[in-house]
């Protein structure tokens, strides 16, 4: 039994066994539902007005605190409180009554003898009797304390489960995250190296452009978010997103991380080389 | 506490999972600035005869002067549509134009021609523009600069500049006695040009007035140097200032109202201000060194001139109410010739560094006294600022004689205007005239 549960674990940690999930992947599901409409409650539905770069923002999930947390497995041979305290009350009791039991009934004048080794004999029921209700009382609290154990082995599996999930989820953040700057950094260049500012444009001016694109690159709308006031400005990022378009490069990416990044994107135009 | 600790750590890296959905954003903070291709196609004629003038052509070559358009040769074209409806932009964007010029002139009765044109934003696919004008035979050269404005303006966001015009001083010399100055007025790109003015005698430092229809200059045709005001379009002529010694470097006010200049009839060279319709004449400067080549700043309330006050020749700036004067510029040991760029900002002069041999354009901020160089020919002189501000005309010495060159206010940029016989000098950028 308890052999079983440890190498569940091990598998649990190691990401492989077929253990018990449903109870962590239910968990995940109801904290995800209410994670996701919480966002949405809480998040303005039009994020236009998201002008900062976000990528520094997540990069501070780096998730040391759980790197930290990783020894924590080693303690999960603990459960073995119980020190099997059974066998032992039971041998003590059983062997010594029986033996008087044979001699008493042929002399039944001796009634002083009969009465004392009545009294004996019930005497002796009693605490026979009261150490089976010992007895069971133990077997009871053993039987509670098992189940105790098990119900906390299943929760440490749980949180194990999800730690693991949490963990595997983070690397995946990270990695997508470097993924999804890596194509950025490709598409600002590609779109920086197309931009040819009018004469009117300053410093100062921004102008916000929301991209939809297809898999393969290709720009299939731009709309103006907020402009800058000035239609040459604005128009000239336009022709900066257009002209670098198709951005065949995006074709590489996942379509997973494509289409939670790139697939509706935006643009801000925010000129810091030029003069006020 | 442990397990709370989880807990928190676990819905934490939930709520980053999920913010991690949040929208993409890519920040673009530079530009390539290069010049923008755009493609101007040969107008469509539908009356007799040859057209007089190469509309597209003029537009192109407008675009190409300005420094931020890249026309693209009519060579490579695929089409050469003039509607709308015969635009193919996959065509024009397989060339790599941004922008798309196209247009249509007809005949119209009284030997007047009607010019049609478009304007489209090939990437966008759209039209940006479109418009109608008309005007004669001589007038032709000034409806493709007009539309040169509009597309110029509709791109750049900034007024355009190929309806404006220049003057500038020639002179041919025939032998040791006998050399003709003419003062010329002609298109900013030098076409068109008719003298206004001719004389035995030199002319100097033309000025125009800040509605484009008098003349401010110095002529010697007395023998001695006067300042004159002449109307264009009538060519009336008037004396302004005939005193002894210098009447010379004639600048006209923001406002019309008055004029600049520099005379020395108390001793030596000051500025002073001559009010057009009091005459009264206000002293403005009154310093024993040399004070020259006045220039006004676009609010009218103070002048920056050169000076060598300070031992060498450089720029200062003196409030008309105060008669405060500041020094503008510090580095090299030559800096002068200055004129305010129109919003006030930047200086252009020129400069002549420490060991330096030569003589160059410069732009200045005001504020931070950042200078650059433009140009780098041995001789320049007399730099003006277009009206809006983006191009600098000045002279320079090219094979012994003068030439006009035109550079756009980042230096990216410079053309020489066609040369005309003669050695040219002393350019003068007219304001906006419609």
């Amino acid at each position: 039994m308890k052999d079983k549960f440890f190498w569940r674990i091990i598998n649990a940690v190691q990401g492989q066994g077929s253990g018990n999930w449903r109870l962590p992947i239910l968990f995940s599901a109801v904290l995800h539902t209410v994670l996701l409409i919480g966002l949405f409650m809480v998040m303005p539905s039009s994020s236009e007005t998201r002008t900062i770069n976000p990528s520094p923002s997540f990069v501070s999930a780096r998730v040391v605190t759980l790197e930290q947390a990783k020894p924590k497995p080693k303690p999960k041979p603990a459960p073995r409180v119980a020190p099997e305290p059974r066998p032992k009350p039971k041998a003590q009791p059983k062997p010594a009554p029986r033996q008087p039991v044979k001699k008493p009934p042929p002399k039944p004048k001796v009634d002083q003898k009969a009465i004392a080794l009545k009294r004996k004999q019930e005497e002796e029921r009693k605490q026979r009797e009261k150490a089976a209700a010992e007895r069971e009382r133990q077997r009871k609290e053993q039987e509670r304390l098992d189940q105790l154990q098990k119900q906390r082995e299943q929760e440490m599996l749980a949180a194990m489960a999800r730690e693991q999930q949490a963990r595997q989820q983070a690397a995946q953040l990270k990695a997508d995250q470097a993924e999804v700057a890596s194509y950025t950094q490709v598409i600002a260049s590609l779109v920086s190296s197309r931009w040819s500012r009018p004469a009117s444009a300053r410093r100062g001016m921004t102008v916000v452009l929301r991209i939809r694109l297809a898999p393969t690159g290709e720009v299939i709308s731009i709309a103006k978010v907020r402009g800058s006031g000035d239609e040459a400005f604005d128009r000239s990022a336009q022709q900066a997103v257009n002209s670098a378009a198709p951005f065949r490069e995006i074709r590489n990416i996942e379509s997973r991380i494509f289409e939670k990044n790139f697939r509706e994107f935006t643009f801000l135009f925010n000129p810091e080389d030029l003069l006020k | 506490m442990r397990a709370y600790l989880r807990v928190a750590l676990f819905g934490f890296l939930l709520i980053m999972v999920s913010l991690a959905r949040a929208e993409l954003t890519i920040e673009i903070t530079q530009g390539n600035d290069k010049a923008v291709p755009v493609a101007v196609v040969p107008f469509a004629w539908s009356g007799q005869g040859v057209l007089p003038e190469d509309i597209a052509g003029i537009v192109g070559n407008d675009l190409r002067l300005s420094g931020q358009f890249a026309p693209v040769p009519t060579s490579q074209f695929l089409g050469f549509p003039s509607k709308a409806s015969e635009v193919y932009f996959g065509d024009w964007r397989r060339l790599g134009t941004s922008y798309l010029v196209i247009g249509q002139v007809t005949e119209q009765p009284g030997s007047r021609y009607r010019v049609n044109y478009e304007l489209f934003d090939v990437l966008a696919q759209k039209s940006v523009v479109r418009g109608e004008v008309s005007g004669n035979r001589n007038q032709l050269r000034s409806v493709a600069h007009s539309i040169s404005d509009a597309v110029y303006e509709k791109i750049t966001g900034v007024r355009g500049f190929f309806s404006t015009r220049i003057v500038y001083v020639v002179a041919n010399r025939h032998n040791e006695n006998s050399t003709d100055y003419k003062l010329v007025y002609a298109d900013m790109d030098g076409h068109r040009a008719v003298p206004v003015l001719q004389s035995k005698e030199p002319i100097l430092a033309p000025s125009w007035s800040p509605d484009g229809r008098r003349l401010a200059y110095v002529s010697f045709e007395t023998g001695r140097p006067a300042i004159y005001i002449q109307e264009l379009a009538t060519g009336r002529r008037e004396r302004i200032s005939s005193f002894r010694g210098l009447n010379s470097a004639p600048k006209w006010s923001p406002d019309g109202q008055k004029l600049a200049m520099v005379l020395s009839k108390s001793g030596n060279p000051d500025i002073y201000v001559l009010d057009l319709t009091t005459r009264a004449l206000t002293q403005v400067t009154r310093h024993y060194a040399m004070d020259n080549e006045p220039s006004w700043m676009p609010d009218g309330k103070s002048i920056v001139f050169t000076s060598n006050r300070g031992g060498s020749a450089q720029l200062y700036e003196v409030t008309l109410a105060t008669g405060k004067v500041k020094r503008l510029t510090f580095e090299g040991r030559f800096n002068a010739r200055a004129r305010v760029f129109p919003d006030g900002k930047s200086l252009a002069y020129i400069h002549k560094g420490k060991g330096d041999q030569s003589y160059n354009v410069a732009v200045q901020e005001i504020d931070t006294g950042r200078m650059r160089l433009l140009s780098s020919s041995p001789f320049e002189d007399a730099p003006d600022v277009s009206p809006n501000g983006r191009m600098l005309i000045y002279s320079a010495k090219g094979e012994g004689k003068g030439v006009l060159g035109i550079i756009s206010a980042d230096g990216r940029v410079s053309f020489r205007l066609p040369s005309t016989e003669g050695d040219v000098r002393e350019p003068a950028w007219s304001p906006f005239l419609n």
